[in-house]
């Protein structure tokens, strides 16, 4: 069983995030956002790395939550997600992420965030949310 | 039966977590990463444009496993099936060496349903002898419901 911090929990455990996941995550006081997940066989390509596609899943949930604790829980929505691969790693390890928000309009939400193993960077993202229903 | 885009028949593929009936005019994929499977099974069919020109097309149908909170299909899927459809004609494009995605920017339209037939056709903008630049449509019913533009690199070149 994975090692579980305190303070951790499965975040927006349903579906797709159950099913892949569960991703950990931790609100912390400065408004960021804390994430980890250990891999499994099934997260990695043939290549015995973690899928580019895993990668931007895991990204899209840990940005997702920063937004959504800056709207206070308001339903939010991805409008634009933009990753870079900036390194792997093949190893069946534990991978965390973090994001802050850049900017909080009324209708839209500026964030970005990283995800690394240890001291390595593996992805840097941004994306804008728009807040359903905010004009 | 089209011969699916990633065939190979030196390997055995992995068996997708899902069975599902290929929709009309595809063939199921074989799958060569474990995530895909985990996420599949997909299917793709090849068709030429009436502009003479071949065009990949691959697809999925949204199950519960797919979706978020809100019940439409997480950002997190659709990126999934864009590295996997991109990724498949930027490694066919390259006589399948190896290809990993370098940068994948998307814009989210609409959300797709459980039920729904999420297809992309996905194309080559411009091919280097290092660096792919891929292109992908995605619709449902005809009706655009995600745009990606994607960065691939041969490894070792």
């Amino acid at each position: 069983m994975s090692d579980i911090p305190e303070g951790y929990a499965p975040a927006w455990n349903e579906g797709f995030n159950a099913y892949v996941g569960p991703f950990y995550g931790k609100a912390r006081d400065d408004g960021t956002v804390h994430f980890f997940v250990d891999m499994r066989p099934e997260h990695m390509n043939g290549a015995g790395f973690p899928h580019g596609g895993f990668l931007m899943a895991f990204a899209d949930a840990v940005l997702g939550t920063a937004v959504s604790l800056a709207v206070d829980g308001a339903p939010c929505a991805t409008m634009t997600l933009n990753t870079d691969f900036v390194a792997s790693i093949n190893d069946l390890t534990r991978l965390e992420g973090g994001a802050e928000v850049t900017r909080r309009t009324r209708s839209v939400v500026f964030v970005q965030g990283r995800i690394f193993a240890g001291d390595k960077t593996l992805l840097t993202a941004t994306g804008i949310w728009k807040v359903l229903g905010a004009k | 039966m089209n011969e699916s885009v990633n065939a190979d028949t030196t390997q055995t593929p992995i068996p997708p977590a899902r069975d599902v009936a290929a929709p009309e005019g595809y063939t199921e994929t074989p799958l060569w990463d474990p995530y895909e499977a985990f996420m599949g099974p997909l299917f793709d069919k090849r068709v030429v444009n009436d502009a003479g020109e071949e065009e990949l097309w691959m697809a999925f149908c949204v199950d519960e496993r797919h979706l978020n909170m809100r019940k439409v299909v997480h950002g997190g899927m659709m990126a999934t099936f864009a590295d996997a459809t991109m990724g498949s004609l930027a490694w066919n494009a390259m006589d399948r060496e190896p290809c990993v995605t370098l940068s994948m920017q998307m814009n989210f339209l609409r959300g797709p349903k459980a039920g729904d037939l999420v297809e992309c056709r996905a194309s080559m903008t411009r091919q280097t002898r290092s660096v792919l630049f891929v292109a992908g449509d995605f619709f449902v019913d005809g009706e655009p419901v995600m745009t990606a533009s994607s960065l691939w690199k041969v490894i070792g070149k």
